[in-house]
């Protein structure tokens, strides 16, 4: 501890350095301006600009990789809100509540409160990253492959709940979603699965497009059929944003179990953004007051509980990278190219005698998110005016940025094809009141839970199951089943009773 | 709406699980682990729907969410669109697409048209060259 608190000095003098604070600066608006265009996300830029930060001083290519990874993820949520379309896999589910309030008139508040929440969200996990030096050792080892499984299947039981008013539609949607996960090469046993021998399936269906496919066109659609435009409000003001920053410090208790959620799943290697705001949505939904009645129509809750968890995560993903050199997301496989090329070793040494390190990366965190929060909030005003567009303006551009994202997925023609067929499953699911999130969430996660349930039979047979952690998981899961059931007879209940 | 999607969902589903019985035995525990439960989910949706169907008659399903999700003509734009990005290339496809939209749905002159679909030509391929990003050319120019 006294290690730690001797060297924060040392950390703040670089982290401030001005060329330092310049690169980070620099990092923060090409990853706001990235993350703002659907699709694409802060991972590219950082792709296009690690050769570069291969020559520049580490606390610099530090900064500006950093950088683009928080700000990207704030960001992101612009799209979702306006036009129902995520920015990025972190914002799927901000569309749920963010787009219906844009189209209630309250843009600007819903921007207000993203944006502020991802903030928060952002320095809680750069908090957690911090207290969690001593002990990340024990942190990291206590989750085996049986408990990573449990842990999956929390997530695709929640999908139960996300469904609202259908659990059972709910989960035959993660059924599908874990089977559409399955599509192409067996990460396993390298078999091919599903493919009818068209190689563009060998590498599964890609995800960037199944989420702009069931999310994006099925929005879209809905905007372009009730004519007008998003908002039906009058002009989003400046106190609206305000307001939603308001909302954010109101519900500050939501604020922070969120951004738990963020930081721990962010700690498992390969959940990522994609399924934690989902998790981060699920539990808003599960615990908060009138949430089964409210959410999906346009509750600020729905966005606060999922901006503050994924940007919360970043803090949990540098967790793993950083002390035991496995990164937990794409991004944080750049983050450790970057670390390795200027011989920065992941390791326990990084909670001791490279401890200044990690405390530059917490404080670095820390200002990418203020940094990149700040500059949103400041625009935001400006954004949420988009709302006032008539729709008819706006659509044939933002369909065409769909198209244009979707083909960056493998650059492809045959993803245009991909997106055509997730966006009439998503329109015909909409239609027939079938959940979109759970087949999402359940897509991302089929990958992971099939590798950890192969690992756990081939090695501990069917012992895994009664693991205390394991046992505690699946009744977690049932139980959020059986929650979701029991929240839906009782409303239903309570609305015959209105209408008898 | 909602039954055939239920049996939609029920017949893919089915025919997924009876393919993995023929998966190598690695393979198809997972396929085999989730897909049977799924087929009895969506089985069971399916009698729900039959069983509603015949308490209410006649009955048309309203809208899910109370919106109807799909109209046909912003469906038919978006759809020759996807196929017309497919076979062109996104690059031509897109500019042409805004230009005849706004022309034809919005009423915008031709000129007034072409300013936003020269601004997308110009931010992709800006987007494009400044990140390296790929933007593929069309099915007949492969």
């Amino acid at each position: 501890m006294t290690e730690t608190l001797s060297a924060v000095p040392t950390a703040l003098a670089e982290v401030f350095r001005l060329s330092n604070l310049g690169f980070l600066a620099f990092g923060v608006i090409i990853g706001l301006t990235v993350g703002a265009v659907p699709g694409i996300g802060g991972f590219s830029a950082m792709a296009l600009l690690l050769p570069f930060s291969f020559t520049m001083e580490p606390q610099a290519a530090i900064g500006m990789m950093l950088g683009i990874a928080a700000a990207s993820t704030i960001s992101d949520a612009a799209p979702a809100i306006l036009f129902g379309v995520p920015g990025g896999a972190a914002a799927q589910a901000t569309v749920l509540d963010g787009h219906p309030l844009a189209r209630k008139g309250e843009a600007a508040r819903a921007l207000g409160a993203s944006y502020s929440a991802s903030m928060v969200g952002g320095l809680l996990g750069a908090g957690f990253l911090l207290l969690a030096i001593p002990v990340a050792r024990i942190l990291v080892t206590a989750l085996g492959s049986p408990e990573l499984f449990a842990l999956g299947l929390i997530g695709v039981a929640m999908t139960g709940s996300l469904s609202g008013s259908a659990p059972l539609k709910g989960l035959a949607a993660g059924g599908l979603g874990l089977l559409l996960g399955m599509v192409g090469f067996d990460n396993v046993t390298a078999n091919l699965r599903w493919t009818f021998g068209e190689l563009y399936l060998y590498d599964g269906l890609p995800l960037v497009v199944v989420a702009l496919g069931l999310f994006g066109i099925p929005e879209l659609l809905q905007l372009m059929a009730a004519g007008e435009r998003i908002s039906s409000g009058d002009e989003p003001t400046v106190g609206s944003i305000l307001g939603g920053v308001r909302d954010t410090l109101r519900h500050w208790f939501l604020v922070i179990r969120t951004a738990a959620i963020g930081v721990f799943a962010g700690i498992v290697p390969g959940l990522g953004g994609g399924v934690i705001d989902w998790f981060a949505y699920g539990h808003a939904l599960q615990t908060e007051k009138g949430a089964h009645e409210t959410f999906g129509r346009g509750d600020i809750r729905g966005v606060i509980g999922v901006d503050s968890a994924s940007n919360a995560k970043d803090g949990g993903t540098l967790l793993p990278t950083l002390f035991f050199g496995v990164p937990g997301s794409t991004v944080t496989a750049l983050l450790l190219t970057v670390f390795l090329v200027h011989g920065i070793q992941p390791g326990p040494a990084m909670a001791t005698t490279n401890v200044d390190i990690t405390l530059a990366i917490v404080f670095t965190l820390v200002l990418a998110n203020v940094l990149g929060a700040s500059i949103m909030l400041m625009l935001g005003k400006s954004i949420a005016k988009i709302s006032l567009v008539p729709i008819h303006i706006v659509s044939p551009i933002v369909i065409a940025l769909i198209a244009f994202a979707s083909v960056q997925s493998r650059g492809n023609p045959r993803d245009l094809v991909v997106l055509g067929v997730f966006g009439l499953i998503g329109v015909l699911m909409k239609d027939a009141g079938w959940p979109r999130p759970p087949l999402l969430v359940a897509f991302i996660l089929s990958p992971i839970l099939e590798r950890f349930y192969f690992i756990s039979t081939q090695r501990y047979g069917t012992s895994w199951l009664l693991r205390p952690w394991v046992i505690v998981a699946l009744a977690i899961s049932v139980a959020v089943v059986v929650g979701a059931i029991r929240q839906l007879r009782k409303v239903r209940k309570r609305a015959s009773e209105v209408v008898g | 709406m909602r039954l055939w999607f239920a049996v939609g969902v029920l017949a893919v589903v089915s025919y997924a699980t009876v393919l993995a019985l023929d998966f190598p035995a690695g393979s198809r525990l997972f396929p085999l682990v989730i897909g049977i439960p799924t087929a009895v989910l969506a089985l069971v949706e399916v009698v729900r729907q039959v069983m509603r169907r015949r308490r209410t008659p006649g009955q048309v399903d309203p809208p899910a969410d109370g919106t109807p999700a799909v109209a046909m003509v912003p469906m038919t734009w978006t759809y020759a669109f996807i196929t017309a990005a497919f076979f062109f290339g996104v690059k031509w496809a897109a500019p042409l697409f805004i230009v005849l939209y706004l022309r034809f749905m919005v009423r915008w002159s031709v000129f007034k048209s072409l300013i936003p679909a020269v601004a997308y030509y110009f931010v992709i391929t800006t987007l494009s060259s400044a990140l390296g990003l790929r933007i593929p050319p069309g099915w007949w120019f492969r």
